[in-house]
């Protein structure tokens, strides 16, 4: 495995710049979060990323190849779990290795490892429509790990769940991170969450998005998100926050003020 | 079940009121015949093979049309779905189409295909197939983003990302359209018939019009209502039905 390169990604909706000069390195195997405040652009870094949109300057390498387009070497979870409705839960998750030309006998047996592993195994059968959304974000998850890919690309994808079973996904997919070691791009909008899972936090501005700062988490695992030092981090990731929620909000109320240019960089919350 | 008796007293309570009506009314019976009238009518027509028989043409050019309807509705409302410079050129034509009651193509069709088959038959395709299309265009054009994303992501492409994920995702709303067009196509073939083509239900009442025979007139009403019934609830609609279950969509 390589890591991946994000090198000077720009992105342009129309005139619109939205990401300027990304440059982050993630190393194989990591754990990266990225927060920052709506709209910034978060969700189009891990579309650049994953190959479902594309950057209007630079490039991202994955395995030393330049993204070109969406590929299972890549997966992605989404704040929904998109599972196919028509399939039952095992074919949901044998549905991408199908798709890799392993034969059904093998890819059920793999499909079923997983899903003991996400301890559904109960509801191979099932309907997605008949999981509890935390069921559902974990037979995502079960799908999105099976074809054993090196880059996990997540985008909120706890952020529907009440709290007690986005912590006990928090659980799952450290455990499963572990165990598989895939390459995690994990958008948020939570702090804490990424203080608890990230092994560093990257930290978006916005208007147009950049990376504002990237703060290590050199915190020992599994960790505890009532644990003091995790707060002491997000109380930092927090406040390097707060500058940028505070534009957008100056922004939203008065959008006159600031126009349309863009503020000169590291201009921060200083509107 | 307990639905199905308490339809069937009713059916049967309103049988017994227009025959009440009809008898204490002393109205004529060319006005309007008495239920025991029609049911007569019915089955004479039924055990001499007539009414079968245009019960067979009719059916015939049904599934002939809305077959066809079918075939080209549903690939044509996919391209729709998917290629927005389609979507508004034809797609714009067929919205302003849809304004059309399809036996308004009845006097183009007798002057391409003349006092034959196809001219009914084409008439039963377009009926059936404006809804098809504009249906299974909204189906495709409202499958979550996420989840074709999701397939993409996992390899799929081409005619794997079309045919595994696409139409199954989009196949509730698919079948919505084809239910529709059935009824459509059911009416565009009842007008036709009435007013030209030989055979079928249509002429069965129209026979009734011109003999006067007013139980025959209703006999003939009451059946495309049956058939048409028949259809749109006892096949389609279970279809319909087990599929919203399966795929979950009866729920929430
Ligand atoms: N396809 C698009 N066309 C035009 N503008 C877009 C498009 N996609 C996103 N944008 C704009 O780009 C900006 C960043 O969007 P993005 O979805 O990446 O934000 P985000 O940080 O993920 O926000 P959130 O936290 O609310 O999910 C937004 O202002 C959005 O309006
Ligand atoms: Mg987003």
């Amino acid at each position: 495995m390589k890591p991946i390169y994000i090198q000077g990604v720009e992105k342009r909706f129309g005139e619109r710049l939205v990401l300027d000069a990304i440059d982050l390195t993630i190393a194989p195997g990591e754990f990266v979060c990225i927060v920052g405040p709506s709209g910034c652009g978060k969700s189009t870094l891990l579309n650049v990323v994953a190959g479902l949109e594309f950057a209007s300057a630079g490039r991202v390498l994955v395995d030393d190849q330049p993204v070109k387009g969406p590929g299972p070497d890549r997966t992605v979870m989404f704040q929904e779990a998109t599972l196919f409705p028509w399939l039952t839960v095992l074919e949901n998750v044998c549905f991408p290795l199908s798709l890799a030309g392993v034969s059904a006998e093998d890819a059920r047996a793999r499909a079923m490892g997983m899903l003991r592993l996400v301890h559904l195994s109960r509801f191979a059968s099932s309907r997605p429509h008949e999981l509890s959304g935390g069921m559902r974000q974990r037979v995502a998850l079960a799908r999105a790990l099976v074809g054993r890919p090196g880059v996990l690309l997540m985008d909120e994808p706890f952020a529907a769940l009440d709290a007690q079973t986005r912590d006990a996904m928090h659980i799952e997919v450290q455990r499963l991170w572990l165990e598989f070691k895939p390459t995690v791009l994990f958008v948020t909008h939570n702090v804490r969450e990424a203080v608890e899972l990230g092994d560093r936090v990257a930290i978006l501005e916005t208007l147009p998005g950049r990376l504002k700062e990237v703060i290590e988490v050199r915190l020992p695992r599994p960790r505890d998100p009532n644990d003091r030092d995790v707060n002491i981090l997000s109380a930092r990731v927090n406040r390097a926050l707060k500058d940028e929620i505070d534009k957008v909000m100056a922004l939203e109320r008065d959008p006159d003020k600031t126009g349309p240019g863009i503020p000169p960089r590291g201009a921060g919350g200083h509107i | 079940m307990a639905l199905f008796l308490k339809r069937v007293a009713f059916i049967a309570a309103l049988i017994a009121l227009w025959d009440l009506f009809v008898r204490f009314g002393e109205i004529p019976t060319y006005v309007f015949p008495a239920p025991l009238e029609v049911g007569k009518n019915l089955w004479t027509n039924l055990v001499s093979g007539s009414l079968p028989l245009a019960i067979l043409v009719s059916m015939k050019r049904l599934f002939i049309g809305y077959g066809l309807s079918v075939l080209a509705g549903v690939p044509l409302g996919i391209a729709l779905g998917r290629i927005p410079a389609l979507s508004w050129s034809v797609g714009t034509l067929i919205v302003g189409l849809q304004a059309l009651p399809s036996i308004c193509w009845l006097p183009l069709a007798l002057l391409w295909f003349g006092l034959s088959e196809n001219a009914i038959l084409f008439v039963v395709l377009l009926g059936a197939l404006m809804s098809i299309v504009t249906a299974t265009e909204d189906a495709i054009r409202t499958v979550p983003p996420n989840t074709l994303r999701a397939a993409r992501m996992m390899g799929a492409r081409g005619h794997v990302l079309y045919f595994r994920v696409l139409l199954p995702a989009a196949f509730p709303g698919i079948l919505t359209g084809l239910k529709l067009g059935w009824i459509f196509a059911w009416r565009a073939l009842m007008a036709g018939e009435l007013l030209f083509v030989a055979g079928g239900i249509g002429q069965y009442l129209h026979t009734g019009r011109e003999l006067n025979d007013m139980a025959q007139v209703l006999a003939a009403m009451v059946s495309i209502i049956a058939l048409g019934l028949a259809f749109d609830r006892l096949i389609l609609g279970r279809i319909e039905q087990q599929v919203r279950a399966r795929w979950g969509l009866d729920r929430s």
